[in-house]
């Protein structure tokens, strides 16, 4: 099992107002999943995935992440786990702009101590396997959008993380675009990576294998597909 | 390094409004501060460049009786060899005796030195010790500094003096004739002194001979005569060179037995006492208070003053580059949430963003170098600073080390808050933020508050000055002195002409008028012990006052105002019958009801002469505006053959024809008076300077301070403008959503434009309020030293306020302008 929580609680408080954003969630992910949480704008599903990719912690609750109980683990633990274990895609891109297409797909594996050689070749393998080799020496602002997702998905896998995350990968992309990069997703969880992908879009949920639904922090249904 | 250097210099040529905003700002502040720096150093650094600068003290003394108390940087020309032959400690003396005049107005008349037809006037010559080049170091010309001296009859010169006469040929062996003595013959030709040495000088004479000015003062063969000397013959500037060893806590024991054996017995008799210390070589330049001197001194307080205000523009740049760095939070938020969620640690983001802080300090220390070159070489600064300012780093390699340095300690220090800051964000914050935290914002707006506080309060400060300066400039003194022309005359030879050249001068029509003065307004009135009658008949004794020795034609001419009384008359009078006429300061500090017939003896070098008030005239500004009107009296100049001086002396006497020009046809009046004069004394070329000329000269150092504050406030408002012009870039840019939404809804562009500007006036206002107090009290301090001085007008701190204010908005404006007035569209479509 990579993540597995129990009764996860999210609240944010300010001196006037308290906003429960996850209201109890009780979860499990497991090896080669695809799962899709799906619900409307405001329903919790960017503050859970924020907490499973160990990006925030939990006001309540258990969250055991590949056998460890992180729930209360402080950023810098947080950040070893992360930067070892998970890759994250983002509807935005979240591309560095002064960075090159080559610098940005390499970053993780600079932070995470890669020595130079194995970089580049770590690099240039997930470039080719995400088509974009020949744009390596491109900044994002030159690319499409199209393009600098996947620019996105190959920094999300180059360092070979257990887990994939991926926070309305299609959102800024027409539909042309966005079905490349499920495809893309797709591929890469026949291929024995695990995701987890937040959307709205039914479309895109299509191509994973479960799909949880939430609504006001609560997990309302949690259905399996037979493919 | 190399990845971290790359990604730096991507940084900057991507955001170039932003670091050209910081560079600029930075490079300005290093300028001012690199200026500020070689300052303190040459005004810190005085005469260091003599190598046993730390041995070599120049001897001060303090004579008082019950009534006076003198503290001279004179001493006696006999005090250096009795010191040297009864002292092993002073290991060697160096005299530097002025060519000086022996009238009562001691004057330091320049010396008119000849070569074949060329004729200068040299002010900065003496009479000095053969031994002078071994005490003090000099670059070697021409001659040989061991025998230069020795022989009576030679002269050592300076290169300035050499190539007036010479040009560049080698003058050695070459003769100069002057007034003091047969021809002298240039032996030795040194290199320019030091801007930064206090005494500079042209023209070394040797002191192997008697020259019969200095005959007051000698006395070698006659013990008493010498003993004598000491109290009264104070004309020579005295330096000693100690043994090594020496500790200056001995000179009191030194001092003490030599006062017990050569002066304690006529301190007796004079019931008076005297007491020498010594001042370092290197503190010479900065003398004790109330040390009489005619060198030109420094000052502490404007050298600390200056320091602080360097400080002050490298800290408000440093605030600058903290507000602009925190403000754009929002732009590198999201590059900072990314790295740290791909595992870059706050360490690393830190180090990041301090290389930023230290690249650009790095840069604007090059462009400040850049900057401060071209400021001492095209501005005024340089004069401002008293010429001493050089920046030479081809010649001084270790100096932009320092700078480098410097750069680098101004990076982190600019740079640590930024890099702490925009480090510290957790990733989901920076993320997902779409604006700065509040407290980043509260922060940047004290910052704001306090660059506009230095800079008004520093504008407040140069409006004032300014205002004191035009005070000073056209405050009625009490005299009349536009078209003043002040002609030296040198020699009793020449003063005995006086009657003549006055009859040919009044032949031009543009000559109205002409008197004869010892001194004139605006030199030293050299306050003499004296007696003065009271009320009750009884002298009182102990009193200090001025005097002017002057022809009868003196007050009309200068337009004083008689109160009582009459002027003086143009008649001899008996010995102890001298016709004094009288300032209203010494009718009051007398406490005269009726002043005229009262009795008044003044004594100058054991000289006395008395007389009774025969007029009172109002009080007039004889002296700078720094100084209260003190006691006064106008007399009679002394007949010189009354006067018991040797007879080599009579070249030396100088006295002053004050020439009341119409003002008309200047040049050409100037030229007249030149043929007078060449006709009637021929050795003297016509020396002249104009009476408000000499007095703007007692205000060249407030001049030149309230000149620096001007340069001052200007770098500073930049700076702030800079500041103001980053911020509001970013404001506009954070805010243009809303500026679209407000421009859809009907908002015109000076709306959005007073909107966006309302916080930075708002800081504004409340830092005039800051400065107006800060301000306040720095010019009421400055003020202190002027004892005439212009009211504070608080229109100054209000003009200040809206200059501040107007420059702000203007900045605001410039920048917000464009997407003010652009359509709304293009802002809403942004987002």
């Amino acid at each position: 099992m990579i993540i597995e929580t129990e009764n996860l609680r999210k609240v944010y408080r300010t001196d006037v107002v308290e906003t429960t954003a996850v209201a109890g969630i009780s979860f499990s992910l497991r090896e080669r999943e695809f799962v899709s949480v799906m619900g409307p704008s405001g329903c919790g599903k960017s503050t859970l995935l924020h907490i499973l990719g160990l990006i925030d912690s939990p006001t309540e609750g258990r969250y055991r992440f590949l056998g460890e109980d992180v729930a209360g683990y402080p950023e810098r633990r947080r950040a070893r786990l992360r930067k070892a274990n998970v890759g994250f895609v983002f509807q935005n891109f979240n591309l560095i702009d002064e960075l090159t297409v080559y610098e940005n797909v390499e970053l993780p594996l600079f932070y995470a101590g890669i020595v130079t050689p194995e970089r580049r070749k770590r690099v240039d393998a997930v470039l080719q396997q995400m088509d974009i080799g020949h744009r390596r020496d491109h900044f994002p602002a030159q690319l499409s959008g199209g393009q600098q997702q996947r620019v996105a998905v190959a920094r999300a896998l180059v360092n070979k993380p257990a887990l994939i995350l991926a926070d309305e990968p299609t959102g800024n992309l027409d539909s042309e675009h966005g079905h490349e990069v499920m495809k893309l997703l797709m591929q890469l969880n026949e291929g024995g990576t695990s995701i987890l992908m937040v959307t709205h879009a039914a479309d895109n949920a299509a191509y994973s294998r479960r799909i949880v639904s939430l609504l006001d922090g609560r997990v309302v249904a949690d259905q399996s597909k037979e493919h | 390094m190399r990845n971290h250097l790359l990604v730096l210099l991507r940084n900057l040529q991507r955001d170039r409004l932003y670091a050209a905003l910081n560079i600029a700002g930075l490079a300005l502040a290093v300028a001012c501060c690199l200026i500020v720096a070689l300052y303190l150093r040459s005004e810190l650094g005085y005469d260091r460049h003599n190598v046993k600068y730390e041995r070599i003290f120049r001897v001060a003394a303090r004579s008082q009786s019950a009534q006076t108390r003198y503290l001279e940087a004179q001493t006696a020309y006999a005090l250096g060899p009795m010191l040297a032959a009864h002292y092993p400690q002073v290991q060697a003396y160096v005299r530097f005796t002025v060519v000086n005049i022996l009238d009562a107005a001691g004057a330091n008349a320049p010396l008119a030195i000849h070569h074949g037809a060329d004729t200068y006037y040299w002010s900065q010559a003496y009479v000095t010790d053969a031994n002078v080049f071994d005490v003090f170091d000099h670059r070697i010309l021409y001659g040989d500094p061991k025998t230069a001296l020795q022989a009576p009859g030679t002269v050592a010169v300076s290169e300035t003096f050499a190539r007036k006469y010479f040009g560049n040929a080698n003058p050695i062996g070459q003769s100069l004739t002057t007034d003091l003595a047969p021809p002298f013959r240039i032996t030795l030709v040194f290199a320019d002194l030091p801007a930064n040495s206090h005494l500079k000088y042209d023209v070394l004479f040797s002191g192997s001979q008697r020259y019969p000015f200095m005959e007051f003062g000698l006395f070698p063969d006659d013990p008493s005569r010498q003993r004598q000397s000491l109290w009264f013959a104070n004309f020579s500037y005295t330096y000693l060179l100690m043994a090594p060893g020496f500790r200056a806590a001995d000179w009191g024991r030194i001092n003490d037995g030599f006062y017990q054996q050569f002066m304690a017995a006529e301190g007796l008799a004079k019931r008076a006492h005297w007491q020498s210390w010594l001042q370092p070589l290197a503190e010479v330049h900065f003398p004790a208070a109330g040390l009489r001197e005619d060198l030109p001194t420094g000052n502490r307080t404007y050298l600390y003053g200056a320091a602080s205000v360097a400080l002050f523009v490298l800290a408000v740049a440093c605030i600058n580059y903290v507000n602009l760095a925190t403000a754009r939070a929002t732009r590198r938020a999201r590059a900072v949430g990314i790295r740290k969620i791909l595992g870059e640690s706050r360490g690393s983001l830190a180090v990041r963003f301090l290389g930023e802080a230290i690249l650009f300090a790095l840069i604007a220390v090059v462009l400040g170098i850049a900057l401060a070159e071209v400021s001492l070489s095209l501005t005024p600064v340089s004069a401002f600073l008293d010429n001493q300012v050089h920046l030479d780093l081809v010649h001084e390699p270790a100096l932009l080390g320092w700078l480098l340095t410097g750069g680098l300690l101004l990076g982190v220090i600019a740079g640590a808050y930024p890099a702490l800051y925009l480090s510290g964000w957790a990733p989901l914050t920076a993320l997902t933020t779409r604006q700065a935290a509040p407290q980043g914002a509260r922060l940047r707006s004290v910052l704001v508050l306090l660059q506009f506080t230095i800079s008004a309060a520093v504008i407040a400060g140069t409006l004032l000055m300014a205002a004191q300066m035009h005070y000073v400039a056209t405050r009625p003194l009490g005299f009349d002195k536009e078209n003043r022309l002040i002609v030296a005359l040198r020699g009793l030879d020449e003063i005995a002409k006086v009657p003549t050249i006055r009859t040919e001068l009044l032949k031009n029509r543009h000559v109205l008028s002409t008197t004869n003065t010892a001194i004139v307004m605006g030199r030293d009135v050299n306050p003499e012990r004296s007696q003065a009658e009271k009320e009750d008949g009884s002298m009182a004794d102990g009193l200090m006052i001025g005097h002017i020795d002057a022809g009868n034609d003196f007050i009309p001419s200068m337009g004083l105002r008689l109160l009582k009384g009459r002027n003086l008359p143009d008649k001899a009078f008996p010995g102890d019958q001298m016709p004094i006429v009288v300032n209203e300061a010494l009718v009051r500090e007398m406490g005269w009801t009726q002043p005229l017939g009262k009795r008044i003896v003044m004594w100058a070098a054991e000289i006395k002469r008395s007389g009774r008030v025969v007029g009172v005239v109002q009080d007039f500004n004889y002296a700078s505006l720094h100084s209260q009107i003190e006691p006064l009296v106008i007399v009679p100049p002394r007949n010189v053959s009354d006067v018991p001086m040797p007879t080599g002396i009579r070249p030396y006497i100088e006295a002053l024809l004050v020439v009341k020009i119409s003002g008309d046809e200047v040049p050409s009046t100037i030229a007249y008076i030149s043929d007078v004069m060449r006709r009637l004394d021929p050795a003297h070329p016509l020396d002249y300077t104009f009476l408000d000329g000499e007095l703007d000269n007692l205000y060249r150092s407030d001049h030149q301070l309230a000149g620096l504050i001007g340069v001052l406030a200007i770098v500073c408002i930049l700076i702030a403008c800079l500041g103001v012009f980053g911020l509001a870039a970013f404001t506009t840019e954070q805010r243009s959503r809303e500026i679209g939404t407000r421009k859809a809804l009907g908002a015109s562009t000076l709306q959005i434009i007073l909107l966006l500007s309302r916080k930075i006036l708002l800081l504004v206002l409340i830092a005039a309020v800051l400065a107006t107090i800060i301000a306040y009290f720095a010019i009421d301090q400055w003020l202190a030293g002027f004892a005439y001085r212009a009211a504070i007008n608080p229109l100054a701190f209000v003009l200040s306020a809206l200059i501040a204010a107007g420059v702000a908005f203007a900045t605001v404006a410039a920048q917000s302008y464009r997407t003010a007035s652009a359509d709304p569209v293009e802002a809403l479509r942004y987002e």
